[in-house]
């Protein structure tokens, strides 16, 4: 399965890295192909491109604020899940469910 | 992650190996913000503790796996700063409305907008540390401060 998801968190340092994290490692270990562009106190950083959200199965959203450019996501809606970052990294395998 | 920048943000004046299990959060954040304030990481005790309750307000910073993952952010924080209490025993963490056992702190300070540093990035490389077990599971390993740099640095 072709994963994306973004993670963002209040502070902006916590909770969006230790997400992307928990994230990446669980699909690593189920076989899935992801991509975690993280929205933090570091800014913007491995942007998902326009093809990748297209071609992902499953779109996450990992966040207790706003996304940013968010209308990259406009005509993918019957893709995303939503969550808070705090669920994703006290089990990840909630994406799935 | 360079030896330089997690050295300069693992604040050593504030890892504590084998403290006795804290009687609360709260008395774990009072020793903790003393130990930034005496090692420069913070200028005001009060403002940083005021950070750091306005953050667990908004959500849990209990993390499982026995972690909190305390933080506050403003600008009273002056460099970034990592403190690491781990306790002889598991201590009760009450969360916003979460709770569970913990032995592992890592309380982050983190600099606000008008004082943000490049050690910023150390913060978020410690955050993704916790998700990991290869990091987590050494944690009890650990004797001083450089063992622990060193086990950053592996797995990071």
């Amino acid at each position: 399965m072709k994963i994306v998801a973004i993670t963002s968190c209040a502070t902006g340092i916590a909770h969006t890295y230790m997400a992307a994290e928990a994230l990446k490692k669980f699909c690593k270990k189920n076989h899935h192909e992801c991509k975690v562009e993280t929205q933090g106190a570091l800014g913007i950083e491995n942007q998902l491109k326009p093809y990748e959200i297209e071609a992902a199965d499953l779109i996450v959203f990992a966040n207790d604020v706003g996304i940013s450019k968010a209308e990259r996501f406009d005509k993918y809606k019957d893709k995303i899940k939503k969550f808070s970052p705090h669920d994703v990294i006290k089990d990840p395998s909630i994406i799935l469910k | 992650m360079a030896d330089i920048q997690l050295g300069n943000v693992l604040t050593k004046e504030a890892m504590i190996l084998d403290h006795t299990p804290f009687n609360s959060k709260e008395e774990m954040f009072q020793l903790l913000s003393e130990k930034f304030f005496e090692a420069g990481v913070i200028t005001n005790q009060q403002a940083y503790l005021t950070a750091l309750r306005e953050r667990e307000a908004m959500g849990p910073t209990y993390m499982g796996n026995l972690i909190g993952l305390p933080h506050g952010r403003c600008d009273e924080v002056v460099k970034s700063g990592i403190a690491f209490c781990r306790c002889s025993s598991p201590f009760l963490y009450q969360s916003c409305g979460e709770e569970g056992d913990v032995k592992y702190v890592f309380m982050l300070a983190i600099p606000g907008n008008q004082s943000a540093d490049q050690y910023m990035r150390v913060l978020a490389t410690l955050a993704g540390l916790l998700a990991k077990e290869e990091f987590v599971d050494q944690l009890d390993s650990v004797h001083s401060y450089d063992e622990m740099l060193a086990l950053m640095k592996a797995c990071s």
